[in-house]
C-alpha cells in the first residue's frame, strides 16, 4: 500500500486523478451522458499515457460520477446517472422542504465514507482473492461469468426474460471477428474493421451516449431547478444520528453486491433503498424526505464502486460493464488483468487502489464547496449540450482507428439501442456478455476439451458446481415466484 | 401484444436464424472437440428459444393497457431523425470532406435546425467547437484526423 501511495502522489498521477475526478463529477451532474459513455470518451486520450495513469483516471471517472449524480437528483429530480435514481425519490422531496443542503451534505459524506470503507475491504480481499483464483481452471471460470450474466439480468429491474435475450445478443455480437482457438474470421462478411471484432467503444458510445441523446430530443429534455436557497451543507448532530446506520448499512450491502460480478452500483442503490425502508420504524417517511432514502442509497452505490474492482484485480473479470472499460484500458495498455496482477503489476494494482483514497478526498472538496458551481452546469441548456456530447462521440470514435466504419458501428448500436430501450431492453445485460463473451467462449471451449466432451465438468468441479448452482437458483426462482402469485390469484 | 412487440420478437428470431445457418458454414466439430461454429450455433438456439417463451408471454399474458400504448409510441420522431441524419452525414464524408469541415457543418446543423438557436451563435459556436477539438484531438493527442479535399 506505501508503494501504491508512492505511485499516485506524483505530480502527474495527481494531475489525471484530478481530471478524472473532476470529469466523473461533471458527468454524474449533467443528465443524458453517463460514466460509461464518458470513459470511452476519454480512453482513447489515455493511449499516450503511462498505465497507471491512464487507469487512475477512467477510474476517477466511474466514482467521481457516483458522487456527482447526486446533486442533480436532489435539486432538479433527474438522476444525473442510473445509480441516483433512488436519491430522487427522498432527496427532492428534502430540497423541497428546504432541506438541499442537508441532503447535499449527507450525500457526500456518505459516499466518502462507504468510499473509504470499501477501499479497506478491496486492500484486504484482492490479493488474498487473487491467490485463491489461481485454483481456478476454465471450468470455473465459464461458471464464474455465466453466474455474473445471470445476476445480472436477475437482479435488473425490468423483464428478466428480456434481460437474457439481451445477455445472449451481447454474447452472439461478441463472437463476431477472429475466433481466438482456430484463427478463423467468423461473420465478418469481408469488413476488415470486423476482424478484430465489434469495438467495445463504439458499442458503447453508441447504447449510452447516442441513444440517450436520441431519447432525451424525442422526449424533451425540460429541467426545472428548485429555486431555494441551498444553506448549510454540513449535516448536524442530529441528522448524523438519524443517517449514520443508514450510512452503514448501505456500505456493507454495496460491497456485498458490487463484489458480485453482474451487480453494481445501480443495483445496490435499489436494494439499500429497500433495505433502509423495512428496517426503518416510520417507512411511511421514505419518498417524503426520510434523509436514510438518501444516506443509504449514495453510500450503497459508493461502496458498490469501490467493491467492483475486486473481481477486476484479482480474477480479471468486469463485475459491470464499466469495469469491462477498464479491463479494455489495461489490455490496450499490455497489462493482463487476472490473479497475476498483484504480483507482475503491483505497481498498477497498489497505484489505482491508493488513488481511489485520494480521489474520496478530493472528491469531498470538490461536491461541497463548489455545489454552487454544479448548479450552474445544471443550468445549461441541453440544446446547447447535446450537440457537444454527439460531436465527442463522434470524434472519440474516429480516434481510435482512424477507421469511419467504427462510426457507422456506432450509429446503427445507437439507434438500435434507442428502440430497444423503449420496450424495456436494457442495454448493460448486452454491454457485459459482449464484453466477457469471447473469455466466456474459449473457457467453455477449453472446458469440454479437457472433460472429452462431457458437460457434467461445469457440476461436478466443486467451485464451479457451487457457481452452478447458484445461477440456476437465480433462473428458478422466478418461475416459483410467478407460479405462486398464480396460485394465490386463484 | 402491440405492434412493437411483434417486430422485435420477429427481429430476434431472424437474428438467432441468420446465426445458425451462418454458423453452419464454419466448422460446428463436436462436444469433445468444439469448432469455431459451434458456440454461435448454440446461442442461436437459445436465442430462439427465449424470443419463442416471449412470444407465449406476451401472448397470454393479460396486460393493462397504458396511455403510452395507446399514444405514438416512440413519440417526436423528427428530432431523431434529423439527429441521425447529421450522424450519417459525419461518418459518411469525414474521410472525403475532411475533419474541419464536416464537424463545422454538422454543429451548425445541429445548433441551428436542431437546438433552435440563431445563425449567429449556432456559427460561432460551431467554429468554436471544431477549432477547440481540432487543438485537442489533432495537435494535443496526435490523433491523425482526415485532411479532405481541403488539404488541411
Amino acid at each position: 500500500m506505501i508503494m501504491g501511495f508512492y505511485v499516485t502522489l506524483t505530480p502527474v498521477n495527481l494531475l489525471f486523478c484530478f481530471i478524472g475526478v473532476l470529469f466523473g463529477t461533471l458527468v454524474g451532474v449533467l443528465p443524458g451522458i453517463g460514466p460509461i459513455a464518458a470513459m470511452s470518451l476519454l480512453l482513447p486520450t489515455t493511449f499516450s499515457l503511462a498505465p497507471v495513469t491512464s487507469l487512475i483516471m477512467l477510474a476517477g471517472i466511474y466514482y467521481g460520477a457516483m458522487y456527482g449524480g447526486s446533486t442533480t437528483s436532489i435539486l432538479v429530480n433527474i438522476p444525473g446517472e442510473a445509480a441516483s435514481i433512488v436519491t430522487c425519490l427522498d432527496g427532492y422531496q428534502m430540497a423541497r422542504q428546504g432541506r438541499a443542503g442537508v441532503a447535499l451534505g449527507i450525500s457526500a459524506f456518505g459516499s466518502f465514507i462507504a468510499g473509504t470503507l470499501s477501499l479497506i475491504g478491496l486492500m484486504f480481499l484482492a490479493p488474498p482473492l487473487g491467490e485463491f483464483a489461481l485454483r481456478f481452471g476454465p471450468p470455473e471460470y465459464f461458471s464464474l461469468m455465466f453466474l455474473g450474466l445471470i445476476t445480472l439480468s436477475f437482479l435488473f429491474p425490468g423483464s428478466m426474460l428480456k434481460a437474457l435475450i439481451m445477455v445472449v445478443f451481447g454474447l452472439i455480437v461478441g463472437s463476431i471477428g477472429m475466433d481466438t482457438i482456430s484463427g478463423i474470421p467468423r461473420f465478418t462478411h469481408g469488413v476488415q474493421t470486423l476482424v478484430d471484432g465489434v469495438g467495445l467503444i463504439p458499442v458503447v458510445m453508441g447504447m449510452f451516449g447516442v441513444a440517450e441523446v436520441f431519447s432525451n430530443l424525442r422526449e424533451g429534455m425540460k429541467r426545472e431547478i428548485f429555486k431555494t436557497h441551498i444553506g448549510n451543507l454540513l449535516p448536524n448532530l442530529k441528522d448524523w444520528f438519524e443517517s449514520i446506520w443508514a450510512i452503514i448499512r448501505g456500505t456493507l450491502v454495496g460491497f456485498a453486491l458490487g463484489i458480485i460480478p453482474g451487480s453494481g452500483p445501480v443495483i445496490s442503490s435499489f436494494a439499500s433503498y429497500a433495505v433502509e425502508k423495512r428496517v426503518s420504524r416510520h417507512p411511511e417517511r421514505f419518498g417524503r424526505g426520510a434523509i436514510q432514502g438518501v444516506a443509504g442509497p449514495e453510500a450503497a452505490n459508493n461502496a458498490a464502486a469501490g467493491a467492483g474492482f475486486v473481481p477486476l484485480l484479482s480474477l480479471g473479470i468486469p463485475a459491470n460493464p464499466m469495469m469491462a472499460l477498464l479491463v479494455g484500458a489495461m489490455i490496450i495498455h499490455g497489462i493482463q488483468p487476472g490473479p497475476t496482477l498483484v504480483s507482475e503489476h503491483p505497481q498498477v494494482f497498489w497505484g489505482v487502489i491508493s488513488s481511489m483514497y485520494v480521489g474520496n478526498i478530493m472528491l469531498l472538496f470538490l461536491n461541497l464547496p463548489l455545489i454552487w458551481i454544479w448548479v450552474k452546469v445544471l443550468k445549461i441548456p441541453y440544446s446547447i449540450l447535446f450537440p457537444l456530447i454527439l460531436i465527442f462521440c463522434l470524434i472519440g470514435v474516429y480516434s481510435i482507428n482512424n477507421d469511419w466504419v467504427e462510426i457507422m458501428i456506432m450509429i446503427i448500436f445507437g439507434i438500435l439501442s434507442f428502440f430497444l430501450k423503449h420496450l424495456d431492453y436494457e442495454p448493460a445485460p448486452f454491454v457485459l456478455a459482449l464484453v466477457l463473451g469471447p473469455m466466456m467462449e474459449t473457457a467453455f471451449r477449453q472446458s469440454l476439451l479437457l472433460s472429452k466432451g462431457s458437460p457434467e465438468i461445469f457440476l461436478t468441479r466443486p467451485i464451479s458446481g457451487i457457481l452452478m448452482g447458484g445461477a440456476f437458483m437465480m433462473l428458478v426462482l422466478p418461475l416459483f415466484k410467478s407460479a405462486r402469485r398464480r396460485l394465490k390469484g386463484t | 401484444m402491440n405492434l412493437w412487440e411483434k417486430i422485435t420478437i420477429l427481429f430476434w428470431f431472424l437474428i438467432a436464424f441468420l446465426i445458425c445457418f451462418e454458423s453452419s458454414k464454419l466448422d460446428i466439430g463436436n462436444v469433445a472437440n468444439p469448432g469455431a461454429g459451434f458456440f454461435p450455433v448454440l446461442l442461436s438456439i437459445l436465442l430462439g428459444f427465449l424470443s419463442f417463451l416471449l412470444f407465449l408471454k406476451n401472448r397470454f399474458e393479460k396486460r393493462i393497457p397504458n396511455k403510452r400504448e395507446k399514444a405514438e409510441h416512440f413519440g417526436s420522431w423528427k428530432k431523431v431523425f434529423w439527429a441521425l441524419c447529421a450522424l450519417s452525414f459525419y461518418g459518411l464524408f469525414l474521410n472525403l470532406l475532411g475533419f474541419l469541415l464536416v464537424t463545422f457543418l454538422t454543429m451548425f446543423f445541429l445548433y441551428r435546425k436542431m437546438g433552435d438557436r440563431r445563425w449567429q451563435f449556432a456559427f460561432s459556436a460551431s467554429l468554436l467547437t471544431t477549432v477547440s477539438c481540432y487543438f485537442v484531438f489533432q495537435l494535443w493527442l496526435s490523433a491523425n484526423l482526415p485532411k479532405g479535399v481541403l488539404g488541411f
